[in-house]
C-alpha cells in the first residue's frame, strides 16, 4: 500500500464523516418544521429556479468586482508565497537561470502590490465601499 | 531554455513602465480631481518622456548594458530587442500623442481621466505586443490593448446605441480572443515551446520525425489568422466594424480604426515569421493572407462607396486598409516559405511603412471630425460636411490631404505605401518563382490598383461636399483647439512622409531587415533620384 496517499484518504474520511454526520445529527435533534420556502434547496438564498434576466441590486456587482481585486492579489501572491519557501521554487528558478536573483522576483511582487493598494484607494475614493 | 529574466528586462520595459504608470496616475488622480487640462497635459508630457526613454533605447545605436543589435535580435526574458520592435514603438508615441490631442475634451467630466487613462493602457499594451517574444506575453499585451477600449466605449457616448456598439465589440473582441487563445494553445501542444524563436526547430523535428501533434499547426495558423483578423477588421471578421463606429464618437473610432490594426499587424509578423517558420505552413498562410487581401480589399471599397453616415464610410475604409496591409503578409509570407525568391521589396517593409501613412492620416481625419462635433453631438451626415472649405478653410484643407493620402495620390504618404505594396508583389525573380504563384500575385496587384481607383470614388465625395457644395446650415465647431492641432498635425506628417520617403523606407527596411535577405533599397533609390 502506498502510504503517501494516505493523508488524502484521511481528509476524504473525515470530510464523508463530518458531512453526512452534520447532517443525521439535523435530522435527528433538529425540529421539523417542513414547508415550501423550508424546502428549498437554499433556503435563504434567491430562487434557484427562475428566469436568467431577472433583476438583482448593482451594488451586488460592484462587491464582486471589488472582490475581484482582492481574489486576483491572492492568486498571485500565494502562488509566490509558497515558490519562494520551497527550495524547488524560486531558489531553483535562480539556480537554473530563469531569473536573475531573489530580489527581482520580490520587486515585482511588490510592484504588483503596489498597483492593486492603488486600485484599492481608487475604489474608495469612487465610493464602492459606500453601501448607500 | 527560457533567456534569463533580469534587472536588465526590466530597465528595457521602462518605456511600458512608464506608460502604465502614468495610467494608473491618471485613474488615482481622478479620482481626487476632475481638472481634465492638468492631467491630460501631464500624460502628454509623459509620452515625450517616453520618447526620450526610447532614444536611449535604440537598438542600433546601443542599449543602456551598450549592446547593440547588428544581425541578431537579442532576448532578454520574455522580450525580443529589435529594430522591428523598436520602429513601432516609435509609431505607437506618435499614435499615442495624436490621439490623446483629439481626446482632449472626450468623454464625460467625471470620467474623462478614466478615459485618458485607458488610452494609456492601451499604448502599453501596443508596446508590449511589439517586443515579445512569448505567447503569454503577447496574449497578455493583445488583452491589454482590447479590454481599455471596451471602458473607453463605454464611457464615451452614454447614449442606447454607443451601449449597443459596445456590447457588440465587447462579445466579438471576446470571441476573437478565444479563438486566438485556441490557437496558442494548439501551437504550444504542437511545438512544446512558449518562446515563438525555439518553433521553427521544434517543428523542423517533428515534421521529419513524423510528431502526431504536429498535425495540429496548421489548425493553430487557421485559428491564429481569424483571432488576429478579426483585430485587424479584414473581411470574414469585418462585420462588427460598420455598427461599432456609427455608435461611437468619433475619437473611439479614430482609436478602433488604428489600435488593434496596429497590434493585429504586429502579433501577426511575430508569429507567422517565427513561430510558424516552416514551408508547407507558410504556404497556407501566404495563400490565405491573399485570399484575405483580395476580399477585404474589394468588399470594404466597394461598400464605402454606398455609406452616407461618415463613421460607417470611415468604417469600410479602415477595412479595406487591412486588405493592402494583407498584401504585405502574403508576399513576406511567400518569400519566407522559400517558393519564391528575391523579392526586390520586402513585405514587411512594404505593410510597415503603409500601415504608418495609414494611422497618421486616419487619424487626421477622425480628429477632424471631433473637431467638427463637440462634446455632445457627433457629425453624423456626410452633408454636414458642406461648406467647410469657406468657414473652415484650414481644416478643409488638411483633411482633404489626409483623404488624398489615404487615395493614394501622388506626392503623399499613401501613394508611396501603395506603391511599395503592389512593387512588392510583382518583383519576384522569374526564375524561382512558378508561373501560377506568380499569376495569383499579378492578380492581387491588379484588385489592389483597381481598389485604389474605387476608392477614390468616396474619399473624393468627402472632398466634393466640403469644397463645391454650398453650406446648409453652417458646422459650429465645438471640439476645442486638441483636436484641430490633431487634424493639422496629422496632415503635416503625411506631406513630410510623402515629401521624403526614403528616410522612412530607410527605417522600416532596417526594421524588417530581419526577413528579407536582400534589403530593399530600389524604390528607396527611385524616391530620392525624384526627389
Amino acid at each position: 500500500m502506498n502510504l503517501a496517499i494516505l493523508p488524502v484518504l484521511l481528509l476524504v474520511a473525515f470530510l464523508l464523516i463530518v458531512a453526512i454526520g452534520l447532517i443525521l445529527l439535523g435530522r435527528i435533534f433538529g425540529p421539523h418544521r417542513a414547508g415550501a420556502v423550508k424546502e428549498m434547496p437554499y433556503e435563504s438564498g434567491m430562487d434557484p429556479i427562475h428566469d436568467a434576466r431577472r433583476r438583482f441590486d448593482i451594488r451586488f456587482h460592484l462587491v464582486a468586482i471589488a472582490f475581484l481585486v482582492f481574489d486576483v492579489e491572492l492568486l498571485f501572491l500565494y502562488p509566490w508565497a509558497v515558490a519562494s519557501k520551497s527550495p524547488a521554487g524560486v531558489d531553483q528558478a535562480v539556480v537554473s537561470g530563469l531569473v536573475v536573483g531573489r530580489e527581482l522576483v520580490f520587486a515585482g511582487v511588490l510592484f504588483f502590490i503596489l498597483l492593486l493598494v492603488l486600485g484599492l484607494i481608487y475604489d474608495w475614493r469612487k465610493g464602492l465601499f459606500r453601501w448607500r | 531554455m527560457n533567456p534569463q529574466v533580469d534587472w536588465n528586462t526590466v530597465w528595457l520595459l521602462l518605456p511600458e513602465l512608464l506608460l502604465v504608470l502614468l495610467a494608473v496616475w491618471a485613474y488615482v488622480a481622478g479620482a481626487f480631481s476632475h481638472y481634465r487640462n492638468g492631467s491630460n497635459a501631464i500624460l502628454l508630457a509623459g509620452l515625450i518622456l517616453g520618447g526620450y526613454l526610447l532614444t536611449q533605447q535604440n537598438p542600433s545605436h546601443g542599449l543602456w548594458d551598450g549592446t547593440a543589435v547588428q544581425g541578431n535580435p537579442i532576448f532578454s526574458g520574455p522580450l525580443i530587442v529589435d529594430p522591428f520592435g523598436h520602429t513601432i514603438r516609435w509609431l505607437v508615441l506618435v499614435v499615442g500623442g495624436l490621439m490623446l490631442l483629439s481626446m482632449w475634451r472626450a468623454g464625460p467630466e467625471d470620467l474623462s481621466t478614466e478615459y485618458t487613462g485607458s488610452l494609456f493602457l492601451i499604448l502599453a499594451g501596443l508596446m508590449i505586443v511589439t517586443r515579445t517574444d512569448e505567447l503569454v506575453l503577447l496574449f497578455l499585451g493583445l488583452e491589454l490593448v482590447s479590454i481599455p477600449t471596451y471602458i473607453m466605449l463605454f464611457i464615451g457616448r452614454q447614449r442606447t446605441a454607443a451601449h449597443e456598439a459596445t456590447t457588440k465589440y465587447f462579445y466579438l473582441g471576446i470571441l476573437s480572443s478565444g479563438l486566438l487563445l485556441y490557437g496558442f494553445a494548439l501551437l504550444y501542444g504542437a511545438t512544446g515551446t512558449m518562446q515563438l524563436r525555439e518553433m521553427p526547430d521544434v517543428l523542423a523535428i517533428s515534421g521529419a520525425g513524423g510528431g502526431t501533434l504536429i498535425r495540429l499547426a496548421p489548425a493553430a495558423l487557421v485559428l491564429v489568422i481569424a483571432g488576429l483578423g478579426f483585430k485587424m477588421a479584414a473581411v470574414p471578421f469585418h462585420f462588427y466594424a460598420p455598427d461599432v463606429y456609427e455608435g461611437t464618437t468619433a475619437a473611439n473610432a479614430g482609436l478602433l480604426s488604428v489600435a488593434p490594426k496596429i497590434a493585429g499587424l504586429i502579433a501577426l509578423v511575430r508569429i507567422m515569421l517565427a513561430g510558424f517558420m516552416k514551408p508547407d505552413l507558410l504556404e497556407l498562410g501566404w495563400q490565405m493572407a491573399l485570399a484575405l487581401a483580395l476580399m477585404t480589399m474589394t468588399l470594404g471599397n466597394v461598400m464605402a462607396l454606398l455609406q452616407n453616415n461618415v463613421r460607417r464610410m470611415m468604417a469600410y475604409s479602415a477595412i479595406s486598409h487591412a486588405g493592402y496591409l494583407f498584401i504585405g503578409v502574403a508576399v513576406a509570407l511567400a518569400v519566407a516559405s522559400g517558393e519564391v525568391s528575391s523579392a526586390n521589396v520586402g513585405g514587411i517593409s512594404a505593410a510597415l511603412f503603409y500601415l504608418v501613412a495609414y494611422a497618421l492620416a486616419t487619424l487626421g481625419i477622425f480628429a477632424t471630425f471631433v473637431y467638427l462635433a463637440g462634446a455632445d453631438r457627433e457629425l453624423d451626415h456626410i452633408d454636414e460636411l458642406a461648406g467647410l472649405s469657406k468657414s473652415r478653410p484650414m481644416i478643409a484643407l488638411s483633411m482633404t490631404i489626409c483623404l488624398l493620402s489615404l487615395t493614394g495620390v501622388p506626392p503623399l504618404a499613401g501613394f508611396w505605401g501603395k506603391l511599395e505594396l503592389f512593387f512588392c508583389a510583382l518583383c519576384f525573380d522569374p526564375k524561382t518563382v512558378d508561373i501560377a504563384t506568380r499569376n495569383w500575385f499579378g492578380v492581387l496587384v491588379i484588385v489592389g490598383a483597381m481598389n485604389a481607383a474605387i476608392s477614390a470614388g468616396y474619399y473624393l465625395r468627402l472632398v466634393g461636399v466640403m469644397y463645391f457644395r454650398p453650406a446648409g446650415k453652417s458646422v459650429q465647431p465645438t471640439g476645442g483647439s486638441g483636436p484641430m492641432i490633431a487634424a493639422i498635425a496629422s496632415a503635416v506628417l503625411v506631406i513630410a512622409i510623402g515629401m521624403m520617403p526614403a528616410w522612412f523606407f530607410e527605417r522600416t527596411n532596417r526594421a524588417a531587415e530581419p526577413w528579407q535577405p536582400i534589403v530593399a533599397t530600389t524604390i528607396s533609390n527611385h524616391a530620392s533620384e525624384a526627389r
